[in-house]
């Protein structure tokens, strides 16, 4: 009987033993779900920025890949600026000098007056065309003056041309950066080019140019007949075109849209953060 | 707006007008020597290819008029033309420069440039513009007076008051706006140097920069303007 009772009792014990180490085995196994699912998220999580990582890498590839693209088109379209508008009017004044040489002593006073009137002509172009191509490929005035005078000084040059009347507010009170100084210039000169493409019925250009909470913001619109603007991003070619412009101001961290409805006149704003701009 | 000049040889009109060049190329030099060799009544006293050997030359040569360029490898043509106007300030000064530029045109009225003409000017209105300037006159390249001086039409005059070109023409370099950045929303020296990785003395350099650019004289006040300038 004692026996009996003895081990009944040892197996209650035991029993309880074995009951406790169960409970603790379930813990355990509850623990490793537990942790076994963290780390399927945690996986889950790394290839996610591992895949975000190369899409970064692959980003930043084909941006490189489009900056030096571009680049060779600045350098092709200059090439074929100076071909076309320089070479040319001086090839032609060349020749008209060169008349000079073989002249003969007793050639009337008319001929010669006419040669060299027409050669002083041809180089005089072909200096105002050199002075066109540099304004082009760099606005010299923007370092020393800054945005406000050039964006007035081009508006003015726009009225002047097509009678359209001009607007400029600005609540910034500070020359920005150089980087988003040049970028603004570039896509304000290139906005206005299309402005005089493709506004014929416009009779109003308004830009503004404003500094809030960081970010620096440029706005050109017009009233004109609006565009398609798919249709003629495809067709644009040049040194930059407004598309790159666009690209330029992406790169330096700024947003972009052009907002064009065929009778709805246009509207081209960049918004660029001025901080970005700072390496770590 | 003529301001009568006194010129150091206004004894006769027959006195001869000293012309002294400044221009870094010197093809140009030697073009202008020729146009204004067979001029009566001007003779060139001296030439310079940079302000600073300009200013050093003028100081005994004494010129009646100076043409000077505006973009010279190292030299900025207006601010040589502040600095000779104190050493000499009976002589009339002529911008004589390729850029056609009514910004240019406009700065060289305000600094008191006796004229703007363009490099491929006549030699006519080169001779007849330093004798009209000698004698206190002023001489500008065609159409540019006017457009270097005239309103935009529909102008808006938000934000600024009147004229729309901002106060403050320092620019602030990214690092510096970085910092500002910072200032502005309360951190002191040491975090800046450690959220940036810089030395307490180059830190310190920057705020001084940033204060002096910003024309105030406490990071406070450098905190406020970023706010109130949109900075931040």
């Amino acid at each position: 009987m004692k026996d009996e009772n003895k081990t009944k009792a040892q197996l209650t014990v035991e029993l309880k033993a074995l009951q406790r180490r169960v409970a603790e085995l379930e813990k355990i196994e509850i623990h490793c779900l537990r942790m076994e699912e963290r780390l399927k998220r945690e996986l889950a999580e790394r290839k996610q920025a591992e895949d975000k990582l190369k899409q970064d890498e692959r980003k930043i590839r084909e941006l490189a890949a489009a900056y030096v693209r571009a680049q060779e088109e600045e350098r092709q379209w200059i090439a074929l600026e100076v071909h076309d508008r320089l070479v040319q009017t001086l090839a032609a004044a060349f020749h008209q000098l060169q008349a000079f040489k073989s002249m003969p002593q007793a050639e009337p006073d008319s001929i010669v007056r006419e040669v060299a009137t027409d050669a002083f002509n041809l180089v005089k172009d072909a200096i105002s065309e050199t002075r066109n191509i540099m304004k082009e490929l760099y606005p010299e005035t923007l370092a020393k003056f800054g945005l406000h005078p050039l964006i007035r000084e081009e508006l003015q040059h726009l009225e002047e041309e097509t009678g359209f009347a001009m607007g400029f507010t600005s609540n910034c009170q500070m020359r920005l950066p150089k980087d988003i100084e040049t970028t603004f210039y570039r896509i304000f000169h290139e906005a206005l080019l299309n402005v005089k493409k493709h506004a014929a019925g416009a009779s109003k250009v308004t830009v503004h140019l404003n500094l809030n909470n960081g970010k620096a913001e440029l706005m050109v619109e017009d009233n004109g007949p609006g565009f398609n603007v798919a249709a003629v991003q495809r067709k644009n070619k040049g040194p930059g075109g407004l598309e790159s412009m666009l690209r330029r101001a992406e790169i330096i961290g700024g947003k972009v849209s052009i907002d064009s409805q065929p009778g709805q006149g246009t509207r081209v704003s960049v918004r660029i953060p001025l901080l970005l701009l700072t390496s770590k | 707006m003529n301001q009568p000049q006194k010129t150091a040889s206004t004894t006769a009109k027959e006195a001869v007008i000293g012309v002294f060049l400044v221009d870094d190329h010197q093809l140009v030099r030697q073009g202008l020597r020729t146009i204004l060799r067979r001029a009566p009544g001007i003779e060139v006293v001296g030439e310079a290819s940079s302000g600073e050997e300009a200013l050093a030359l003028v100081k005994e040569i004494k010129p009646d008029v100076i043409l000077m360029d505006i973009r010279m490898d190292g030299t900025d043509g207006f601010k040589s033309l502040k600095q000779i106007k104190k050493v000499c300030p009976d002589t009339a000064f002529i911008m004589l420069t390729v850029y056609d530029s009514e910004l240019y045109a406009a700065e060289a009225i305000r600094i008191g440039a006796s004229g703007y003409i363009t490099k491929d000017c006549t030699r006519e209105l080169l001779i007849n513009g330093i004798r009209v300037v000698s004698q206190g006159g002023t001489v500008w390249q065609e159409g540019i007076l006017r457009r270097a001086t005239r309103g935009l039409s529909g102008l808006s005059e938000e934000g600024t008051g009147g004229d729309l070109t901002p106060q403050l023409v320092e620019q602030l370099t990214p690092r510096e706006l970085e910092i500002l950045a910072l200032l502005a929303e309360g951190y002191g020296n040491k975090q800046i140097c450690t959220r940036l990785n810089l030395a307490d003395i180059t830190v310190k350099k920057y705020i001084k920069n940033i204060l002096t650019k910003l024309g105030v004289s406490n990071r406070t006040h450098a905190a406020l303007m970023a706010v109130r300038l949109g900075l931040t």
